[in-house]
């Protein structure tokens, strides 16, 4: 080792400049990496401004998953129609059904009427029996209030009361043959539907509704009512087939109680009947 | 277990037709009274779940029958539907003043009167 100093910091300067120059040269790499590490960040970036360009302009095809995603809302959508026109078509079926299930509760109520009113009709031979149910029919099942039942004398055609509901039987006039709308209905054999339900005074010359009790063409009696109960408000389907009905049957029914009381109220012996057939 | 209705009807025919439209309640088994005082020992001697009655009837009335429903211990909370040629307004104010819970004027429709019962009864 040398004693001169200017060995000793000729030495020194050399250990410094070396230093400086593994610092700038280590400086310059850096940079060079930095600038490099930048080259490849700005190609990078420009790749991707390129690409959100082509996916703003539509030019870049959509990946895998976001085609099966859009494939998936579209059939949801067509799903969803599917079931708004399901759920339109079920709801028109139900009105429909609706409907049709009140028109079938109402024509069961009506034939339950019909069966009870001819039921009750052919229940007993007894007269008494017979002309109070025909009252209760007209009463009860077709809301009539003020109403008689006529039966026609053989003798001479005219038409007598033999039971009234509303008024007094007596006040109920004795009907001539073929006279007013009474006597016509019974001459025709043709019921009169025309007369007001609720008429503002009582007319016995003008009934609301007359129908004829007839035993097959023959016209036995007829049914005059006068006024209707006040929350009749019009007659209905069922009261045209009651109408019918009592024709038919009250009639057959009102003549079998009439021979019936007319043989003393007791039944044909098998002997008796033997005769008839 | 069965529910019973008890129906007060003098007429035959009219309580025949309510009865009838009362088979169609599932489990509704249906007793049948002539006129208040039948209805009363008939409510004596069972316990039902819903009455029908007529207003006009021979020897105790619907509302005299009401009256005393609503003071017997076992049928005082017992739905009560009238059914009665009686349309007017007065009628039927008189009618559920008295405590019946519905008022049905005749004719009837069957579809009603098992509309009001199954009501009444919370029943389907």
């Amino acid at each position: 080792m040398s004693d001169d100093p200017r060995d000793a910091e000729g030495g020194l300067a050399a250990r410094h400049q070396e230093f400086i120059k593994t610092f700038f040269k280590r400086g310059a790499e850096f940079a060079e990496e930095l600038l490099h590490e930048n080259e490849k960040l700005r190609f990078r970036l420009l790749e991707l401004e390129a690409r959100v360009r082509d996916a703003e302009r539509g030019g870049n095809p959509p990946s895998e998953a976001l085609r099966e995603l859009i494939a998936r809302i579209e059939s949801l959508e067509r799903e969803r129609e599917s079931l708004l026109r399901q759920y339109g078509e079920a709801s028109d079926q139900n009105r429909d059904w609706k409907a049709r299930y009140m028109d079938v509760e109402r024509e069961n109520s009506n034939l339950a009427n019909l069966y009870v009113a001819s039921y009750q009709l052919h229940s007993t031979l007894d007269l008494k029996e017979v002309i109070q149910i025909i009252l209760e029919i007209l009463l009860n099942f077709v809301g009539a209030r003020t109403f008689a039942i006529y039966l026609v004398d053989d003798a001479d055609g005219s038409l007598h009361p033999i039971a009234a509901e509303g008024m007094d039987r007596a006040k109920v006039p004795i009907v001539g043959k073929n006279e007013g709308i009474v006597g016509k209905v019974a001459q025709s054999g043709i019921a009169y539907l025309e007369g007001a339900l609720r008429p503002v005074t009582l007319d016995l010359s003008r009934p609301s509704v007359v129908t004829p009790l007839r035993m097959k063409d023959e016209v036995v009696g007829a049914i005059a009512i006068w006024d209707f109960l006040r929350q009749k408000t019009a007659l209905v389907d069922v009261d045209y087939e009651l109408f019918n009905l009592l024709a038919a049957h009250a009639a057959g029914a009102l003549q079998s109680a009439k021979r019936n009381a007319e043989a003393g109220g007791r039944p044909l012996r098998l002997s008796e009947l033997r005769e008839w057939l | 277990m069965a529910l019973t209705a008890l129906v007060v009807e003098d007429s035959p025919t009219m309580r025949q037709l309510i009865v009838f439209a009362l088979k169609r309640v599932r489990d509704l088994e249906v007793v049948e009274a002539d006129d208040g005082v039948d209805a009363l020992k008939k409510l004596a001697s069972s316990r039902f779940d819903i009455i029908l009655t007529d207003i006009n009837m021979p020897i105790m009335d619907g509302l005299k029958l009401v009256k005393r429903v609503r003071t017997d211990e076992v049928h005082k909370l017992v739905p009560v539907i009238i059914i009665t040629t009686e349309g007017g307004e007065e009628d039927r104010q008189r009618a559920l003043a008295l405590g019946a819970n519905a008022y049905i004027t005749k004719p009837i429709q069957a579809p009603q009167v098992i509309a009001k019962v199954r009501e009444l009864l919370n029943i389907r």
